[in-house]
């Protein structure tokens, strides 16, 4: 066992905490803010200055721009950007999809999107959620009904992050609907500026938004499918795993709202009593805690492991915490807690009853805590649940 | 980082748990409730051959050492088991007081004999109604012709009965130091309690009895505390918590066991999910109680700093964990669990004192604000306010 970084992580982790400290970075952080809500808006330009530093492109294979960072370092990436909240959203999902191409894709894909995506010239996002398809994701019902050269869609996809911004989404079709559920996926590259493609936004809580595709006879070449064909089910769950190194920014961004709550509550006399302390202390363990189970994640993985019990726990566990912490902030502060993100007499920038929205969605997106509790009962305790 | 056990870590928790079941079934648990003495001297005389009672003394070889790390793996095995023997007061609590505090030649004296199982030590913490740390003492040592005279009481004295030593902490001019009291010594009387986890506890009370200068541990440390008793109580905290984490272990397991194979409403009842997420919520806490323990662990073989806090929150954190295993344990055995038949009983019994040992989770977690606030790992820095916007 070894609970240290090394010296080489300990650099990495000075080398993106300077980016983020970075005062041109701060500014853009500090506008996007100033616009509401900073964890999932998108900024082009830094977006492209990440580009610049290949982390968009970094847990890809190395002959497409990947860094050749071990589990850990990605974790690291992750906390570090996410606690200097740096607007990670278009990054992990052009990240992700970007895995996705490059690891089942044809190098006719390969060629097209990767070089441009590394570059932060596209952005990608997931179309996979559908009106009736949530937890229960292998019962979706957008069809795509081959033509030809080409894929006609049909169906509705919705909670899209950065649907409104994103050049292309990889979607979740049926292409056979007479086999069992889980047989007759496919993926495809879908340009979201398509004729029979509409973007309609959705406004969640905490100023965020999401979309609603809605896809009426939008024709798809076929060369944008990824993968093969009815075997999209066993990729979406590879990328389903995939999307689990972003976790660690989950602890991360508690983390920042931890400390910022201690120096308020040092630095304001804040009421500091017994169950201010309890509520602190309880934070601090289940954010360390949040920490290590990632951690170890990421040793079983370096190992060689498949650890699907242990990422579901590690999902599990960190959005949970952060969901009641990102409450007994608020009860630590006050009704001044409540004060609206930004307004100038709110403590911490108001940023209380923004984490407080948003967090709501941790504990859902990427597998929701019972779909994780469901893993954890079946691969870790034999349950037959 | 690495957080996985590495082979030679697992050889030994497969040597620990292969020895302890194999030595210490529930019967055993069960007959030493009622027996006088209360723990298997066979157990005992046997962990003392396989050396395992001096695992937590052979840690000064400072990077490569991980004797509390290797501690801990045997006092989950032993928390598994419930095994009855004086383990933590001595080896680990008792041990480390000595090792920090004693002169030679008493110090290699009481090691050894502690190492090959020929004293028992019992560490008396408390002095109320629980433990409130180590500064409100009022057991107090006096000058007294040309000795010095212990006068006060301690109360929740585990294996007081049986112990050689009592490992206590006494004020004297001003400040606390530690020391080794001898049982047999005149004025040292010992009235046993009976708890509801048949736990050996006892109230010992002091009458002008004499210390013995080359039994005393020191003192001098932090805020005129005895370095010798907090570095015990620190340890002692992460063996207890590791012993808890097998208590846990087993509960959880035998739940999920009986859970496969209870049928209700023709289904097995881990088929529903009033059960199996319980089931799964702790063995996901579990999980990670389990690196916080090792953490702390680690972080002491290495004498790397924030040791003390760390210990602070993995002992809270299992004792919050224990109770709601053992909880969830019995309940999920329905009526079965209450049954002396079944052997979840043992376990919830035992996990309120196990809780409140050493200090319960609300005490450990206000220490890591208080006594060991100094020792807050800063890991990322706050950044400065940007000119004109609100961070």
């Amino acid at each position: 066992m070894d609970f240290e970084l090394t010296d080489a992580q300990k650099r990495l982790q000075e080398e993106i905490t300077s980016f983020c400290l970075d005062g041109h970075n701060q500014e853009i952080v500090s506008d996007l803010l100033a616009e509401g809500d900073p964890y999932d808006a998108h900024s082009w330009l830094l977006f492209r200055r990440m580009a610049e530093k290949g982390w968009i492109s970094l847990n890809w294979p190395t002959e497409y721009g990947g860094l050749g960072y071990t589990p850990e370092e990605i974790s690291i990436f992750h906390e570090t950007m996410a606690y200097y909240r740096m607007p990670m959203t278009g990054l992990i999902l052009t990240s992700l999809v970007g895995s996705v191409i490059a690891y089942f894709g044809s190098d006719e894909l390969k060629a097209e999107f990767l070089p441009r995506a590394a570059r932060g010239e596209l952005l990608f996002c997931l179309l996979y959620t559908e009106p009736d398809a949530g937890s229960d994701l292998a019962s979706l019902t957008t069809r795509a009904v081959e033509d030809g050269d080409h894929y006609i869609i049909n169906g509705v996809k919705i909670f899209t992050s950065l649907g409104h911004e994103a050049h292309y989404g990889l979607l979740a079709a049926r292409t056979d609907p007479d086999v069992k559920k889980t047989a007759g996926i496919s993926l495809f590259m879908v340009p979201l500026d398509a004729e029979g493609v509409q973007v309609n936004p959705i406004y969640t809580m905490g100023s965020g938004q999401v979309n609603e595709e809605v896809f009426t006879d939008a024709r798809v070449h076929k060369r944008f499918m990824v993968g093969e064909k009815n075997n999209g089910w066993f990729v979406l769950t590879m990328a389903l795993g995939l999307e689990r190194g972003s976790i660690s920014g989950v602890a991360a961004q508690g983390w920042r709202y931890h400390d910022e709550l201690l120096e308020e509550v040092r630095a304001s006399g804040l009421d500091s009593s017994a169950l201010t302390v309890q509520k602190l202390a309880r934070m601090e363990t289940e954010l360390e805690v949040s920490g290590l189970l990632n951690s170890r994640l990421n040793s079983l993985i370096s190992a060689g492991r498949i650890p699907l019990a242990e990422a579901a726990m590690t999902k599990l566990y960190s959005s949970e915490a952060i969901l009641r912490m990102a409450g007994d902030g608020v009860d630590i502060l006050g009704l001044p807690g409540l004060l609206e993100l930004n307004s100038p007499e709110a403590p911490l920038g108001g940023f209380p009853e923004y984490l407080y929205q948003v967090a709501t969605m941790v504990t859902v997106g990427a597998g929701s805590s019972e779909i994780m509790r469901r893993i954890i009962a079946k691969s870790a305790l034999s349950l037959p649940v | 980082m690495d957080l996985t056990f590495d082979e030679e870590q697992e050889m030994c928790r497969r040597a620990f748990r292969e020895f302890m079941e194999k030595e210490c079934p529930v019967e055993v648990v069960s007959e030493m409730e009622t027996d006088p003495r209360g723990f298997s001297r066979e157990i005992w005389g046997k962990m003392a051959r396989l050396g395992w009672l001096d695992l937590g003394m052979n840690d000064e070889s400072g990077e490569s050492g991980d004797a509390m790390t290797t501690t801990c793996i045997l006092a989950e095995e032993m928390g598994r088991v419930l095994a009855p023997v004086p383990y933590v007061s001595t080896a680990v609590m008792g041990a480390r007081a000595v090792a920090v505090g004693a002169e030679e030649p008493v110090r290699s004296r009481v090691l050894d004999s502690v190492g090959e199982g020929g004293c028992v030590i019992a560490a008396a913490s408390t002095e109320g109604s629980r433990f409130d740390g180590l500064r409100t003492m009022r057991c107090e040592v006096r000058k007294s012709g040309g000795g010095y005279l212990l006068n006060g009481e301690k109360t929740f004295v585990e294996w007081a009965h049986v112990a050689d030593y009592i490992l206590l902490t006494a004020r004297v001019n001003g400040g606390t130091t530690a020391m080794l009291v001898d049982r047999a010594e005149q004025g040292v009387t010992v009235r046993p309690l009976k708890t509801m986890g048949a736990e050996r506890f006892a109230r010992v009370s002091f009458e002008g009895v004499r210390v013995d200068p080359a039994l005393t541990l020191g003192n001098g440390g932090r805020g005129g505390v005895s370095a010798a008793f907090e570095d015990a109580v620190v340890r002692g905290r992460v063996a207890l918590a590791a012993r808890m984490l097998g208590g846990c272990d087993a509960v959880l397991e035998a739940a999920a066991k009986y859970a496969r194979e209870r049928v209700q409403f023709s289904k097995p009842i881990g088929s529903f999910q009033a059960i199996a997420f319980r089931l799964a919520d702790l063995a996901t806490d579990l999980a990670g109680a389990r690196l916080l323990v090792y953490k702390a662990a680690w972080t002491l073989d290495r004498g790397r700093p924030g040791a003390s806090r760390l210990a602070a929150m993995a002992k809270a954190m299992t004792s919050d964990l224990y109770l709601k295993a053992t909880d969830a344990g019995v309940h999920i055995y329905g009526g079965y669990g209450c049954m002396l038949e079944y052997d979840v009983h043992h376990y919830y019994r035992r996990a309120k004192a196990e809780a409140m040992a050493l200090g319960d989770a609300e005490r450990c977690r206000a220490e890591m604000f208080g006594a060991h606030a100094e020792e807050r790992a800063v890991r990322w820095a706050l950044p400065r306010q940007v000119e004109g916007a609100a961070l």
